[in-house]
């Protein structure tokens, strides 16, 4: 029973570490991607 | 005598004066403590100020506040009952106080510079080192999380995951984040110093690129979509902070936006204020527990602060253009308190560095991920 705190108390942390971190990536990438498309599309407009 | 005056003897007895305990002395004691650093420290005073006064009223032996009395139609709430139940446990005032800090909050230094948002993901390295050692000193999973979260250094979202993983933690978590918050300006400079070089700490950063209005309003959009796809469970937090963000970057809701900056907050801070302060009675509070819990929120925040300032050690090592390792200290999300010590750190190095734009975007990326980090608990421990 122990154990098995110690493993799932492993798992929650593995899984919450990486998952905070690939969340905050996948948001990274997306507003890299919605600002180079926001820019593009501004540049065009000015010319 | 006391037969000859029932009423008055009924009285007499009634006052609190008859049911003191040291408990309760004790918890005044605290309550004055917290009311005092408020008002001449100027420590987080719209939140120690009605904390505290909440301490002190429901350590008055016999006043109604914050349980059941028998009311003319049976077993009714007391007064800070109502606001606890209505708002505190159901989630719905740390939502709201993060509807104005969306309201109050400017994303662009993020946007700018994307990359912080992976320093607001590194300091949250103490909620889980805060996780682990809570077990280690006996914490169920439950209360590991919500002590854990303290290590985010976001008060709302400390109080929305204890409320919802463990209650009886409430008050000594709120507090502990809190205070912490209130000291990260003492906490955080001795480790920032300690884990960087001279050289280091004088790395200048470039000018951040001006961010577009589009920009602006299309993120927190962006940013509900993504989060509450990938975490559902941080819907409530995120997705109020994102529509607070939205009303303030539309720029046709002035209305909404003031009010959920100015009244908003303002109403819904008092109410949280108070509840948290009267979850405090000495039966509750006056165990071992709280002082483990002040410990482990000093964990957490010391090993947030590693994090942060670890992550930026790392990314240097891979950037052309090398990030000041002090605004990662920032990830943290004491708003704006972590990217103002990042800036008074750096011009003690070089006076003429200014840090505090780049610091705001992991400090505001700080809040998302730990927002984030909370609903990850949830998911995995509800």
């Amino acid at each position: 029973m122990i154990e098995d705190t110690w493993f799932f108390a492993f798992r929650v942390f593995m899984g919450g570490f990486s998952g905070v971190f690939m969340g905050l990536i996948i948001l990274m990438y997306c507003v890299k991607l919605m600002s180079a498309l926001i820019l593009k599309l501004e540049v065009k407009k000015r010319d | 005598m006391a037969e000859s005056f029932p009423l008055l003897n009924q009285i007499v007895l009634n006052t609190s004066f008859l049911h003191i305990q040291i408990g309760h002395v004790i918890m005044w004691g605290i309550a004055f403590t917290f009311i005092y650093l408020a008002i001449k420290k100027g420590f987080e005073p719209l939140l120690l100020l009605p904390i505290g006064f909440g301490i002190l009223i429901v350590n008055l032996p016999l006043a109604p506040i914050m349980g059941m009395t028998e009311g003319a139609h049976g077993l009714q709430r007391d007064l800070v009952r109502w606001f606890y139940d209505f708002g505190i446990a159901n989630g719905i005032i740390p939502c709201l106080i993060f509807m104005g800090v969306g309201a109050l909050t400017d994303f662009g230094p993020m946007i700018a510079n994307p990359k912080t948002l992976t320093i607001g993901a590194a300091a949250q390295f103490g909620v889980y080192a805060a996780f682990f050692v809570a077990i280690l000193l006996g914490f169920n999973l439950k209360e590991a999380a919500s002590i854990g979260i303290i290590g985010g250094a976001d008060g709302p979202t400390c109080i929305y995951l204890t409320a919802k993983l463990a209650p009886h933690l409430l008050g000594a978590n709120a507090l502990a984040a809190y205070s912490y918050m209130a000291m990260v300006p003492l906490i955080q400079p001795p480790i920032m110093r300690l884990l960087t070089t001279e050289a280091e700490r004088k790395i200048r950063m470039k000018q951040m690129r001006p961010v577009s209005k589009t920009e602006k309003i299309i993120f927190p959009l962006l940013g509900t979509v993504v989060i509450c796809m990938l975490v559902p469970l941080a819907a409530p937090l995120m997705g109020m902070m994102f529509l607070g963000n939205l009303f303030r970057e539309s720029g046709v809701v002035e209305r909404l936006n003031k009010a959920a900056q100015n009244e908003l907050i303002n109403i819904v801070t008092i109410f949280l204020g108070v509840s948290v302060g009267a979850t405090m009675s000495a039966e509750k509070f006056l165990h071992p527990q709280p002082i483990f819990i002040f410990l482990l929120g000093l964990v957490a925040f010391a090993f947030s602060t590693v994090g942060g300032v670890l992550l930026v050690k790392v990314m240097n090592l891979f950037l052309k253009e090398k990030i000041n390792p002090l605004i990662g200290s920032a990830g943290v999300s004491a708003v704006p308190m972590a990217a103002r010590v990042s800036q008074v750190e750096g011009q003690r190095a070089d006076k003429h560095n200014f840090l505090l734009m780049h610091a705001m975007g992991p400090n505001v990326a700080g809040v998302i991920g730990t927002a984030t980090a909370a609903g990850l608990f949830l998911t995995m421990l509800k």
